[in-house]
C-alpha cells in the first residue's frame, strides 16, 4: 500500500529555521578555485517589455458555497467506510469501473465563484443545449450566470480538495520545491495598467524557484521554461485593463512530479487572467478543461487507495463523479463529455523567464 | 568644486566572446596587453610584453627592510599539500587563524606563531594528510623506490623518499641533518607496526610539521656588491615569487630553476617572473590579494550574518556568491582587460550568478555559475562599491552602516588613517532623542555635528551616506524608515550625486592608485613599508600614474626591485617583550 | 578503573620486547608521578577560569549597596539569587590609566587581565592572567587550556600569549566536542584500555621536530627566535598531551563521555549565544569532570557585545551609545536588557556547575571561575568601577557569598589573587599604577 500520508505529513510539518543564519556550521574554507571555462549559457533573456512570474501558490479555486452544500455530508475513505460497513472497500483503483460506489457523493447544490463562461452557455442540467452534457453551471459574484466549473461537482464534497486540506497543502508545496514549478510570461506590456495588446504564456519548468530564510518566493529569481516545448503552453494574446489581464484561449500542459505522482495536467481551451499588483507581485485564475482520464490518472491511479484513504473517498466513485460531471470535449457517438471545466487560482512573484 | 556626473565617457568596448574564460585565452590576452585604461589621468599606453631589462633603470636607491619568516597562511597551506601530494588529499579540520596586521594577514603570517591548541591541529591534519597521501593515487609519484619488503624498514628507500617529498615541502634541498632524523622515524614506525608504508606516513607527517615547512624560512646570504644588506638566496626567491604570484610552494621547473642560482640573475629573474605572470595561475594570487585587502576571510569563515526577519534573501550561499563576484570582477578588469585599477571603482561590468540576479533584480542566462554583466549606463550601481560584498561585509546585521562602510574606504582604499574614538566622550550630547531620525544621515548628525567626534567621523560618513541607497545586505532601496534617503556628498573636495558618482569621485581621486600601490606593497613583501623604501615607491607611482595603475607591472617593479630582493636583515625582537 | 600498567609490563605486552628509542625517561617520570597520585585518590583538581560578557552594567544598580556576607543582591544582580552562595561580587575596582588613552573596549580589558595598561589600541605586552595560570597548572592535562565563544567568532578571545599570539575560541560545540571527545579522548567507561603504541611512535617522531626547531635557531633573528620559542612550547604540550593519553583514561568516579551536541546555531542573535553557551557548558562540565584541561575562558558576548534580539536592527553595543537614559527610569532600558541577559547566563553557567556532583560535593566546589567585562557603564566606556565576580570555592581556598568592595583599587588586584589562589607564586604583579602586591584577602579562606 503506497502511503500517501506520511510523505504529507512530512511536507505539512514544515521547516525550522532559525532566528539568524540557518545555514548550520559552515564549511570550511577551501583553496580559492581557479577559474573554470564557462560552457556557452543557452537561451535567450526576456525582453524589456516583458513581465515574468514564478507561481508562488496553485490550487483549485474555492466556491463560497452555502453552509449545506454537501447535504448528505462528507464522503467517506474506504477505512471509514469499514467502520460504518463492516467491509473494507477492495482496491479499484486501477479498474474503477469494476464496482461502482453507489454512495459516492457530489456537490449538487448552487455555488458561487468568480469565473469564465468557458463555453459560452449558461448550463442548467434540467435543459442541456445542443451537444452538451446536462450540467449546472455556478454563479458569478455579481450573479453572472454560466460560470464553468465542473470540476468543484465532484470533488466538492471530499474533505481532502477542502480549503485548507492536504490537496492544499501539497499543492501549494509543490509549487516551490520543484515538484511543479510554473511560469507564466507576459510580453509585449508597453503600460502596466492599460494595454490593448499582451501576449501570454504558461510553462512548467525544472528549476526550483529561489526561497529566502523565511521559507517564501524571494522575487527576481531567474528560471529557465521546461526543456520539453511540450510543457510551454500556445500564446494567447489579451487586453490589460485597469492592471488586470484576460486572454485565451490557449491549450496549458504543466508538469507534476510531487511524491508519488509523476504526470501531467493538460488544461485545454484554458484562459488566464493575471492581477498585476502595485509591489510587482501577481495574481489570478487560470480555467480550463481538464480531461477525466487526466485527473483520474493524478488521483486515482497514481495516489492510489492510500491517497483516496488520506484524501476520504472511494476511486470507483471518483471516477464515476468525474466522468457524469464531465462537460467538455463532448463524444457526438457516446453522447458523453471527456473533460471537466476547472478554475485554478495563483499567486506568483516576478521572475525572468528564459526560454 | 568639481561637480562628477554620474556617467563617465568610457573607451568603447571591443564586441566578442570575451567573457569566455578559458584558462588559454586569458594567458593570451594577459601577455599581449590589454585595451588600455579606463579612469583616471594621463595618456593611456599599452604594456610592453614581458618585463624589461631596464625596468628599474632611473629607479632611486632602495635601504630594504628587515625580513621575518612568515607563517603559511589557511589557502597557501592547503594549496602546498595540493600541489606536492596531489589534488585528491583532502585536508579536513581548521588550521590556525591567520591575524591581521597593518591591515593585512600576509603582514600578520610575519608576527604569529603557533599556539598549543593551533600545534594540535596541524598535527591532526599532518597524519591524516600523510596517510592519504601514502595510501592514495599519488603514492608512485611520491614513492621513488620500492622497499626490501613491505612489512618491515629499508633505511635506503625512506632515505630517497624523505629527500625527494621534502625538498618540494620545505622548498629547498634537504641536507643530512633533515633527512636523517627522519629515516630514523620512518624506521621506528615501519618495525613497530610491521608496515614499511606506515613508517613513511609518520616520516611524512613529520615533514609536515616541520617549521621549515608552516614557516617561509627564506634564506639570506651576503649581498656581494653591499656590506649592509643581504639578498635572499636563490632558493628563497622561488618561495617569495610563487607565493606571491600563485600563492603556493614553487613548481618544479621554478625550484630547480632556482637550485641552479638561476633566480640571482636579473635576465633569468625576469623570465620565470614574465612565466609566472602570463600563467592563469596569476590569478590566485591576485584573488588573495583582494582577498585580504577586502577583508574577505569573514566571509569565508561564515562570519557575515543578517537578521532572517529583516533579510530573508540573504543566506551564506549569496555572500559566498557576492565575494566571488567581486573577486572575478576585479582579476577580469586588471589581468584579463589589463586595465587601470581607477576603473574598478566605475566599471560597469561585474559578474553575476543566479543567486545573485536575485538581488540585484537583473536576469542571468547560466543556469550554474557566473556569468559576466553589463548594467546599463544610467544604472544605479557602478564599481566594487556598489558590489553585495563590500556592502554586506561593511554592515551590521540588522542594518547597514555609513560609518563601518567609509572606514573601510578610507583606510583601505585611500590609505587614510582614522584615528580611534577617544576614550572619554561625553555621550549626554546624543540624549537628544528628538527631530527626524528615520534615516542613517539623521541618526549619525549628531556625531557630525560636535565638534569632538566630527574630526573622525566627517572622514567617514559621507562616504557612507553616498552607498546608502543599499541596504545592510547590499540591496537597493530608496527611502528607509519611509524617509527619502540622500545620497550626495563630497569626498576630498570632489561632489557627487549618488554611488555612481561616488565611485567616479574615486577613481578621480590622487590618493587611490597610490594607496593600491603602498598597498600591495605590504601585502607582496609581508611587512610596513621600510623608511629607505618611500622614495621608491614615490618613483612608481610618478610613473604609474602617467602609464596607468596596471597591475602587472606593478608586480613586476617591487619583485625586481631590492625590496623584494634583499633585506637589511633579520628583524629583531619588539622592545617591550616580557614573558 | 586502575591504571596498574607498569612500565616493563607495557613495553613487553605490546612492543614484543624490542627495544625501541623512545622518550622513556619523561613516560617513565609521568606514570610514576602525577598519574598515581590521582590514582591513590588524592586531592581532585582546582580548576581556573574565565566567563566575560561585553559592555558591562549600570554601577548603580549592579554594585550591592551593603558590604559582607549579608548583603542583598542589587536589582541588575538578581539573576544570581539561585546561585549567590556560590559567588563573590566584587565592586569598585579601576583600570588606572596613568594618562594613557583609553582606547574604547580595549584597553581597558587587556590592563585588566595582562596587568600592564599598553600604549598601543589593541596592543598587549604581557600574557594574560590565564595563560600564566595555565602555563603553571596546565601541563598534566591533555589541553592546556581550553576557550571558548558563544559568539561564532573565533578571534573573539581574551586568552593571551604574547602581542601576536591569541589563543582562538572555540565556536562549534559539535567541533568542540569531537576534539574532546573524540579520537583522541581514553573513555573510562569503554573497556579495559590498552596503551596505543602508535601514540609513543608519534611521541618519539616529534623529536625529529625539536631537532628542526634547535638547527634554526641559531639561523634566525630575535624576532623570529622568540616565535620560534612558542613553536616549541606548543610541540612539548602535545607531547604532554600525548604523555596524558597513554597514561590511560582518567581514574575518577565522576567522568563519564557526554552526548554528542545537537543543532547547533551560530550566531549573535540572543536565542542563539545563549543555546550555544548552553551547548558549550555542557560540554565544559564533562571535560573538568575527566581533567581533560584544568583552565578554561568562556566568552558570552564580545567586548563590543554584537548581542541583539532577531528581528532588531541594532545590537547591544550600538544601544549603549545610542539609546538614550530613560528620564524616569534612570538607566537604558533596551541596553539594559542585555545586561541583565548576560547576568541570567551567568548565572546559569554556576547553577549549571554546581549541579554537577564530583567527590564529595560539587564540580563548582572544586573551580575558581573569574566573571568579568570590559566597562562598567558602557556608554561612556568607563573602565572605573569594573564589575568582578568569582564562583566557586577554588577547593576550599576561597569563601563565598560575599559582596566585597574595593573602591578605587586597581583591577589588577584581581589577576594577582587568582594567580595566588591558583598556587602560583607571584608576590606582586603588573607595571605602573596597575602594580599590586596584596591579594584580595576578604575571600581568601
Amino acid at each position: 500500500m503506497r502511503r500517501w500520508i506520511a510523505p504529507l505529513m512530512v511536507v505539512l510539518a514544515g521547516c525550522g529555521g532559525g532566528s539568524g543564519s540557518a545555514d548550520g556550521p559552515q564549511s570550511l574554507p577551501t583553496a580559492t578555485p581557479a577559474v573554470a571555462p564557462s560552457p556557452t549559457p543557452r537561451g535567450e533573456l526576456p525582453r524589456a517589455d516583458s513581465l515574468g512570474f514564478v507561481f508562488t501558490s496553485f490550487g483549485f479555486d474555492y466556491p463560497t458555497s452555502a453552509p449545506d452544500a454537501c447535504p448528505l455530508g462528507w464522503n467517506l475513505s474506504p477505512r471509514e467506510q469499514q467502520v460504518q460497513t463492516g467491509v473494507l472497500p477492495p482496491d479499484d483503483c486501477q479498474d474503477p469501473e469494476a464496482n461502482v460506489d453507489p454512495d459516492f457523493l457530489t456537490l449538487g447544490t448552487p455555488a458561487v465563484i468568480e469565473g469564465f463562461d468557458l463555453d459560452g452557455i449558461a448550463s442548467a442540467r434540467n435543459a442541456p443545449v445542443g451537444s452538451e452534457c446536462a450540467h449546472d453551471d455556478f454563479t458569478g459574484p455579481s450573479g453572472e450566470p454560466g460560470i464553468d466549473y465542473q470540476l468543484w461537482r465532484a470533488i466538492g464534497c471530499i474533505r481532502g480538495f477542502q480549503e485548507g486540506g492536504i490537496v492544499q497543502n501539497v499543492q501549494d508545496d509543490a509549487v516551490v520545491d520543484g515538484s511543479m514549478t510554473i511560469l507564466v510570461e507576459l510580453r509585449g506590456v508597453d503600460d502596466r495598467v492599460n494595454d490593448d495588446e499582451v501576449e501570454v504564456q504558461v510553462f512548467a519548468s525544472a528549476d526550483l524557484p529561489p526561497i529566502g530564510s523565511d521559507q517564501q518566493v524571494l522575487p527576481y529569481g531567474t528560471l529557465n521554461v521546461h526543456p520539453d516545448a511540450r510543457f510551454h503552453s500556445e500564446v494567447a494574446t489579451g487586453r490589460l485593463v485597469d492592471g488586470v489581464l484576460t486572454a485565451g484561449p490557449m491549450d496549458i500542459l504543466l508538469r507534476l512530479n510531487i511524491q508519488i505522482v509523476k504526470s501531467e495536467l493538460p488544461l485545454r481551451d484554458a484562459w488566464v487572467k493575471v492581477r498585476l499588483l502595485p509591489d510587482g507581485a501577481a495574481s489570478g485564475q487560470i480555467h480550463g478543461y481538464w480531461p477525466v482520464e487526466a485527473a483520474y490518472e493524478v488521483f486515482g491511479r497514481q495516489a492510489g487507495y492510500a491517497g483516496a484513504d488520506a484524501l476520504a473517498y472511494t476511486c470507483t466513485g471518483l471516477y464515476a463523479a468525474l466522468k457524469s460531471h464531465a462537460d467538455g470535449d463532448y463524444d457526438p457517438a457516446s453522447g458523453t463529455c471527456g473533460s471537466l471545466s476547472a478554475i485554478y487560482q495563483f499567486t506568483a512573484q516576478p521572475a525572468f523567464v528564459v526560454k | 568644486m568639481r561637480r562628477i556626473r554620474g556617467e563617465m565617457v568610457r573607451s568603447p568596448r571591443r564586441a566578442g566572446l570575451r567573457w569566455l574564460l578559458v584558462p588559454a585565452l586569458v594567458a593570451a590576452i594577459g601577455c599581449g596587453g590589454g585595451g588600455g585604461s579606463t579612469g583616471g589621468g594621463g595618456t593611456p599606453t599599452t604594456p610592453p610584453p614581458g618585463t624589461p631589462p631596464d625596468l628599474l633603470a632611473d629607479a632611486p636607491a632602495i635601504e630594504p627592510g628587515t625580513a621575518a619568516m612568515r607563517r603559511l597562511t589557511e589557502v597557501q597551506y592547503k594549496a602546498s599539500i595540493a600541489d606536492v601530494l596531489g589534488d585528491d588529499v583532502v585536508v579536513g579540520g581548521r588550521v590556525e587563524l591567520d591575524d591581521r596586521r597593518d591591515g593585512f594577514l600576509a603582514v600578520g603570517s610575519s608576527f604569529v606563531s603557533v599556539t598549543p591548541a593551533g600545534f594540535e591541529q596541524y598535527d591532526g591534519i599532518a597524519r591524516s594528510v600523510a596517510e592519504q597521501a601514502i595510501r592514495g593515487s599519488q603514492r608512485a609519484a611520491l614513492v621513488p623506490c620500492e622497499p626490501v619488503a613491505a612489512t618491515g624498514a629499508d633505511d635506503a628507500c625512506a632515505r630517497e623518499f624523505v629527500r625527494q617529498v621534502g625538498r618540494r615541502l620545505l622548498r629547498r634541498p634537504l641536507d643530512d641533518g633533515d633527512v636523517e632524523s627522519r629515516v630514523v622515524v620512518a624506521r621506528e614506525t615501519a618495525s613497530e607496526l610491521g608496515s614499511f608504508d606506515a613508517g613513511l606516513e609518520a616520516a611524512l607527517a613529520t615533514l609536515l610539521l616541520s617549521p621549515e615547512f608552516l614557516f617561509r624560512i627564506e634564506a639570506t646570504e651576503p649581498d656581494p656588491g653591499r656590506s649592509d644588506r643581504e639578498r635572499y638566496s636563490s632558493v628563497a626567491m622561488a618561495s617569495r615569487l610563487s607565493y606571491l604570484l600563485w600563492n603556493t610552494t614553487p613548481d618544479e621547473e621554478l625550484l630547480a630553476a632556482a637550485e641552479r642560482d638561476e633566480l640571482l640573475d636579473d635576465a633569468s629573474l625576469a623570465a620565470h617572473l614574465d612565466r609566472m605572470l602570463d600563467s592563469p595561475r596569476l590569478e590566485d594570487g591576485v584573488r588573495v590579494f583582494f582577498d585580504d585587502q577586502y577583508g574577505f576571510d569573514q566571509i569565508a569563515q561564515g562570519l557575515v550574518r543578517k537578521d532572517a526577519t529583516l533579510f530573508p534573501a540573504f543566506s551564506q550561499a549569496l555572500i559566498r556568491d557576492a565575494r566571488e563576484q567581486t573577486l572575478l570582477t576585479a582579476t577580469d578588469h586588471l589581468l584579463t582587460e589589463d586595465a587601470d585599477y581607477r576603473g574598478l571603482f566605475t566599471t560597469r561590468r561585474l559578474f553575476m550568478s543566479r543567486t545573485l540576479g536575485v538581488v540585484y533584480q537583473v536576469p542571468v542566462l547560466s543556469p550554474a555559475g557566473f556569468e559576466p554583466h553589463d548594467l546599463p549606463s544610467g544604472s544605479d550601481r557602478a564599481g566594487i562599491l556598489t558590489h553585495l560584498s563590500l556592502l554586506a561585509l561593511y554592515s551590521q546585521p540588522g542594518r547597514s552602516s555609513p560609518t563601518l562602510r567609509g572606514k573601510f574606504v578610507r583606510e583601505v582604499l585611500l590609505c587614510q588613517d582614522v584615528p580611534p574614538p577617544p576614550g572619554n566622550i561625553d555621550f549626554s550630547m546624543f540624549e537628544d532623542q528628538s527631530g527626524d531620525r528615520r534615516t542613517a544621515r539623521d541618526r549619525l548628525r549628531a556625531h557630525n555635528d560636535n565638534q569632538a567626534c566630527a574630526g573622525c567621523h566627517a572622514l567617514m560618513d559621507p562616504i557612507g551616506f553616498g552607498l546608502e541607497n543599499m541596504d545592510s545586505m547590499g540591496a537597493w532601496r530608496a527611502s528607509e524608515n519611509g524617509a527619502e534617503i540622500d545620497p550626495s556628498g563630497q569626498l576630498n573636495g570632489t561632489s557627487y550625486d549618488d554611488a555612481v558618482g561616488l565611485g567616479a569621485a574615486m577613481a578621480g581621486d590622487p590618493l587611490v592608485g597610490p594607496c593600491l600601490v603602498q598597498s600591495f606593497f605590504r601585502f607582496a613583501l609581508g611587512r610596513e613599508i621600510a623608511p629607505g623604501e618611500r622614495a621608491f615607491l614615490d618613483w612608481m607611482n610618478a610613473r604609474l600614474s602617467e602609464r596607468g595603475y596596471h597591475l602587472r607591472e606593478i608586480i613586476r617593479l617591487i619583485v625586481m626591485s631590492d625590496a623584494f630582493r634583499s633585506t637589511s636583515g633579520p628583524r629583531a625582537a619588539a622592545g617591550e617583550a616580557r614573558s | 578503573m586502575t591504571r596498574a600498567i607498569s612500565r616493563r609490563t607495557f613495553l613487553r605486552g605490546t612492543v614484543g620486547g624490542a627495544a625501541i628509542s623512545v622518550g622513556l625517561p619523561l613516560l617513565d617520570c609521568f606514570l610514576t608521578g602525577n598519574g598515581d597520585a590521582l590514582a591513590d585518590g588524592g586531592a581532585l583538581p582546582v580548576r581556573f577560569g574565565t566567563w566575560f560578557w561585553g559592555c558591562g552594567m549600570n554601577p548603580d544598580r549592579w554594585i550591592p549597596a551593603v558590604e559582607g556576607p549579608d548583603y542583598e543582591l542589587s536589582p541588575e544582580l538578581q539573576a544570581l539569587a539561585p546561585v549567590k552562595q556560590h559567588v563573590n561580587v566584587i565592586s569598585g575596582l579601576n583600570t588606572i590609566l596613568d594618562g594613557r588613552a583609553n582606547y574604547p573596549h580595549s584597553t581597558g580589558i587587556l590592563a585588566n587581565i595582562t596587568g600592564t595598561v599598553s600604549g598601543t589600541e589593541g596592543g598587549v605586552s604581557a600574557p594574560s592572567v590565564d595563560v600564566l595560570i595555565s602555563r603553571e597548572i596546565g601541563k598534566t592535562t591533555r589541553f592546556r587550556s581550553i576557550e571558548m565563544a558563544a559568539t561564532g567568532r573565533p578571534t573573539q578571545t581574551y586568552s593571551i600569549e604574547s602581542e601576536a599570539v591569541r589563543n582562538a575560541s572555540a565556536v562549534s560545540p559539535l567541533e568542540l566536542y569531537a576534539r574532546i571527545f573524540g579520537a583522541g579522548f581514553a573513555d573510562p567507561n569503554a573497556g579495559s584500555f590498552v596503551p596505543d603504541p602508535r601514540l609513543v611512535l608519534r611521541r618519539s617522531a616529534l623529536s625529529a621536530i625539536k631537532d628542526d626547531v634547535a638547527r634554526l635557531e641559531g639561523r634566525l633573528g630575535s624576532h623570529d627566535r622568540q616565535r620560534l620559542d612558542q613553536y616549541l612550547t606548543a610541540i612539548r604540550q602535545l607531547e604532554l598531551q600525548l604523555d596524558v593519553s597513554l597514561s590511560g583514561p582518567p581514574d575518577l568516579d565522576a567522568c563519564r563521555k557526554p552526548p554528542a551536541p545537537r543543532g547547533e546555531d551560530l550566531g549573535t542573535d540572543l536565542p542563539q549565544t545563549r543555546a550555544t553557551h548552553e551547548m558549550m557548558t555542557e560540554l565544559l562540565v564533562f571535560a573538568l569532570l575527566c581533567d581533560q584541561t584544568r583552565v578554561f575562558n568562556m566568552l558570552f558576548s564580545w567586548s563590543l557585545s554584537e548581542l541583539r534580539l532577531p528581528g532588531a536592527e541594532i545590537n547591544h553595543h550600538q544601544l549603549t551609545h545610542d539609546e538614550g537614559v530613560d528620564q524616569d527610569l534612570g538607566y537604558q532600558p533596551r541596553a539594559t536588557e542585555f545586561a541583565l541577559a548576560s547576568m541570567d547566563a551567568w548565572a546559569g553557567f554556576v547553577a549549571r556547575l554546581a549541579a554537577e556532583p564530583e567527590g564529595a560535593g560539587s564540580l563548582l566546589d572544586g573551580c575558581l571561575v573569574m566573571a568579568h567585562s570590559d566597562s562598567s557603564f558602557a556608554k561612556s566606556h568607563d573602565v572605573n568601577k569594573i564589575p568582578f565576580m568569582t564562583a566557586g570555592r577554588a577547593g576550599g581556598r576561597i569563601r563565598t557569598g560575599l559582596h566585597v568592595a574595593l573602591p578605587g583599587e586597581p583591577a589588577s588586584r584581581m589577576g594577582l589573587t587568582m594567580q595566588q589562589v591558583m598556587g602560583l607564586q607571584v608576590g606582586d604583579w603588573g607595571t605602573g599604577s596597575m602594580q599590586v602586591n596584596r591579594a584580595i584577602d576578604a575571600i581568601l579562606a
